[in-house]
């Protein structure tokens, strides 16, 4: 078993998992998603953001419209399409029960 | 002291310092380049730029008046290696040319037995990704032993350039043709991207960003922007005084030929009156006279292949950089137009003053 990769596709995972929850809770924009990260002690390169975050933009579960900012360049809102709703709550239920599996079997 | 400038990024204006913003702009255009060969991800690279435009207006809120090369390099840190973790890869890097050429050895290595076999393999993962540039950050003409010792993994590439001196004697000058012909024809690494691919180094975003660092670092000392190897000034002292002893027969010759010029333009003016006493100079005199089109011809093509090198040499000795292809080829062709016209004529002239003299 490569541990290194295992590591990297459960982070994997986590990750869009995560975007999913904080897009869902309202739009947000990706220094908002890394700072938000770093306050859950989840640690992630700001760049591998950007490609995912793309990703998921390509795969239909989210969608970005552009907002001017008072501070900065104007921002990307990304929000949740109707298919990452519907991903979301799969994701919600397999979570649930991976969780508690892991939880008997600790 | 450092040169500073306006940018202006979605409509802000920062006060940035000219190596600052070379190395910004040299990193954001390798994104944009890396980005827009993977589909549907051209869009990150914008986003990368709105990134950097976002983090440049947080210093400048916190009172930081100019942007500096440590903030672009910080920047470059912070913003890191902006690709999907364990993404598919897909290294479909273009087939190196010794690629090409290792697939062509792969059968004959493989019939030959194993420890041919061997050596084989590990020629192949060394050379995996590799590509021949010249070597434009470590040269000392055309920087064709710095690439052949990036292309085979040496640091230092003394030992290149000493063997191709030595080679170069022992073949009798064969070398110095191969030499010009892998200047002309491999390209010179001018993009970090080229750096990274002659070092053998994977591109991706991640390398990109660290190579453009370490560039910035090199470029600390600017005094010294070539890393200075053992033995390259005397390298150097040793090829320019080559072509300096190469200059003494041009010049002769090219004073030859302005000579001959001079003495045709005063035959044309009538002076030959005063040389007469002697038959063959004056049979000589007559044929010059009557048939100086071709003389001028042969003298003028003399004058250029003799400009052409002096010119050439000068430049390489005063170091300010390589030619421009397209300068190269020209002197090229018209040294070789020259040199054959010059040779032409000069034989069609001899069997014709021959005739004139009943000779033939």
């Amino acid at each position: 078993m490569n541990i290194e990769n295992t590591k990297s596709q459960m982070r994997k995972g986590m990750l869009e998992y995560c975007i999913l929850l904080l897009a869902h809770k309202q739009p947000t924009y990706a220094n908002d998603i890394i700072k938000q990260f770093q306050d859950a002690d989840m640690i992630v390169v700001e760049g591998t953001l950007y490609p995912l975050l793309n990703r998921m933009k390509r795969d239909g579960l989210l969608q970005y419209e552009w907002k001017e900012s008072t501070q900065g360049p104007p921002r990307k809102y990304y929000a949740l399409t109707e298919d990452g709703e519907e991903a979301l709550k799969q994701l919600n239920s397999i979570w649930d029960s991976l969780n508690r599996t892991v939880g008997i079997l600790k | 002291m450092k040169k500073n400038f306006s940018i202006n990024l979605y409509g802000e204006l920062y006060d940035i310092d000219e190596d600052a913003y070379e190395t910004l702009d040299k990193y954001l255009k390798s994104m944009n380049r890396y980005f827009k060969k993977r589909k549907g991800e051209e869009e990150v690279a914008d986003d990368i730029e709105h990134r950097v435009a976002e983090l440049l207006w947080e210093r400048k809120e916190q009172g930081h008046k100019t942007v500096d090369i440590d903030a672009i390099r910080h920047i470059i840190q912070q913003i890191g290696n902006p690709e999907e973790i364990d993404g598919e890869r897909d290294n479909s890097a273009e087939s190196s040319l010794g690629e090409n050429f290792m697939d062509a050895a792969k059968e004959a290595a493989q019939k030959a037995g194993p420890a041919v076999n061997g050596v084989y393999n590990k020629a192949k993962e060394h050379l995996r990704g590799r590509r021949f540039y010249r070597n434009a950050t470590d040269k000392i003409l055309g920087g064709v032993c710095g690439g052949l010792a990036s292309y085979c993994g040496h640091s230092d590439p003394i030992w290149w350039r000493l063997g191709f001196v030595a080679v170069t004697c022992l073949s009798q000058g064969f070398f110095v043709i191969l030499y010009l012909i892998l200047w002309i024809v491999a390209p010179e690494a001018s993009t970090p991207e080229d750096r990274l691919s002659m070092q053998g180094k994977d591109i991706n975003p991640q390398t990109l960003g660290e190579q453009i660092i370490n560039e910035t670092h090199d470029n600390d000392a600017p005094f010294v922007p070539r890393p200075n190897h053992t033995g390259r000034g005397c390298l150097r002292m040793l090829v320019v005084g080559m072509l300096c002893i190469l200059l003494f027969p041009l010049i002769i010759l090219l004073t030859l030929s302005i000579l001959w010029m001079v003495g045709m333009s005063a035959l044309a003016l009538g002076f030959s009156t005063i040389l007469t006493s002697d038959p063959m100079v004056n049979s000589t005199i007559n044929f010059l006279t009557t048939n100086g089109g071709s003389t001028w011809v042969i003298a003028i093509c003399l004058l250029i292949v003799c400009i052409i090198p002096i010119y050439t040499i000068f430049r390489i000795i005063r170091d300010d950089g390589t030619m421009g292809m397209g300068l190269t080829f020209t002197l090229l062709l018209l040294w070789i137009a020259a040199l054959t016209c010059g040779i032409v004529t000069g034989f069609l002239t001899v069997t014709n003053f021959a005739s004139w003299n009943g000779w033939l």
